[in-house]
């Protein structure tokens, strides 16, 4: 039965790995801003899912438990690795943006938009904005309270705002469009 | 800019994000109507939500990661197509910006849309066969009956000038627009009805949410198509070439 049991599990978490895997990738892409090490955390995020799937309860909340083993293995990078960012550190990383983009290069803009985030505004706004989580969930992941993730959003969309703001003055990516109403 | 101070920011935050029970979502949808201003801060909310979603739906995962995945994730796509068609949509949506959420309706007619698609025709972004998707993201009346109208405009135009055309209708954040009660149902059934060439899309996710929030399934005008999110949906439509207008 064991047996049955393990290759069952085996089976939903290859499942899992289609599913999930993607978002995964991309969400900690957009917290670290390297392919190598966003492409190490997920992998580490499953081989840790995998070994301790039992430990979930509620298949339904399968995603969230494993985007909270995504966050713990960054948070834990983080650690080890020595870089740490605080919230504090907003003002001086407003400043250190990249002011001139091309026309039409709005993904590459919105992306160094957000890569320019402090991380604890920078993770909410991405697991909000990207990976669709509701507050709730946010803070299951981050264990935080949900006060401190709407007040994180509510900071860094504030600061995405005022960074892309300029977004639509480009004249050159304007079309014509005709009010009739 | 005047602000409103009996809507805290963080209220827009949940009421943008559908955390907010019906009667606090119906007391700022008010709110919003009454004041323009207000409108404008939740169109740049809303702006910036989707820039951050569109940004990194299109991250390119390692190959590894595409052995699993459907067909259609595997369909080759032109990454400067995207960009430039995810530009335009952007542009698009934010020129009709004030459409949503009570304010006065700007829109775009057949003719506008026709040189919309030449236009991405001449910059080699698309061929073939006019395909657009309009995404309707408010419950705001107004905003349901322009979307209709323009998709009927568009359905009508292209019929009598014999251009083949597919159109889809995307509903996210919400699905009041879709629902069996919808005050819309007659009018989206005669459309359905009238042109086989249209679609209409309920975003699974919204549905989810409503289901939750209600605590019982929702129900829907028959032949409403269901199971993709809107944010999974666009940016695939975006990459096949489709055009993106956002009511």
């Amino acid at each position: 039965m064991k047996l049955i049991s393990n290759l069952l599990s085996s089976i939903e978490m290859r499942r899992c790995c289609v599913l999930y895997r993607n978002k995964l990738y991309r969400t900690a892409y957009a917290w670290c801003h390297d392919a190598q090490l966003a492409d190490d955390l997920v992998q580490d995020t499953l081989c840790k899912a995998l070994k301790s799937w039992r430990s979930l309860r509620d298949p339904e909340a399968i995603e969230p438990w494993l985007f909270r083993i995504l966050g713990n293995t960054w948070h834990d990078y983080l650690r080890t690795s020595g870089r740490t960012t605080e919230l504090e550190d907003i003002a001086g990383n407003q400043a250190s943006v990249p002011e001139r983009y091309h026309q039409g290069q709005i993904v590459d803009r919105v992306r160094a938009a957000v890569a320019s985030l402090p991380l604890p505004l920078r993770e909410v706004v991405t697991l909000a904005d990207f990976s669709g989580f509701t507050y709730a969930e946010i803070a299951q992941i981050l264990d935080i309270p949900i006060g401190t993730v709407m007040s994180r959003l509510f900071r860094a969309r504030q600061s995405l705002k005022s960074r892309l703001l300029d977004l639509e003055r480009s004249p050159a990516t304007v079309i014509p469009i005709r009010r009739v109403k | 800019m005047k602000q409103d101070y009996s809507i805290s920011q963080d209220k827009l935050n949940l009421y943008i994000d559908d955390q907010l029970d019906a009667v606090e979502m119906d007391r700022v949808h008010r709110a919003i109507k009454a004041n323009p201003e207000l409108g404008e801060r939740v169109c740049h909310l809303k702006e910036v939500r989707d820039l951050v979603g569109y940004a990194y739906e299109t991250v390119p995962v390692p190959s590894e990661y595409r052995r699993h995945d459907t067909p259609r994730q595997r369909r080759a796509w032109s990454a400067v197509a995207a960009v430039l068609l995810i530009t335009l949509g952007l542009v698009a949506g934010w020129v009709l910006r004030a459409n949503t959420l009570g304010v006065p309706l700007a829109s775009v007619d057949a003719q506008d849309v026709f040189h919309y698609y030449k236009y991405a025709r001449v910059a080699g972004i698309s061929q073939g066969d006019p395909r657009y998707i309009i995404h309707v993201s408010s419950g705001d009346d107004h905003a349901i009956r322009i979307a209709l109208e323009e998709a009927e405009i568009l359905l009508k135009s292209h019929r009598q000038s014999r251009v083949p055309l597919r159109l889809e209708v995307m509903v996210n954040n919400d699905i009041r627009m879709l629902r069996e009660d919808s005050p819309f149902k007659a009018e989206i059934e005669k459309i359905m009805a009238t042109y086989d060439n249209v679609t209409f899309l309920a975003c699974a996710r919204t549905l989810a949410k409503t289901r939750r929030r209600e605590g019982k399934p929702v129900r829907l005008i028959p032949k409403i198509v269901t199971g993709e999110t809107a944010r999974e949906h666009i940016p695939e439509r975006l990459r096949e070439g489709w055009v993106y207008l956002k009511v």
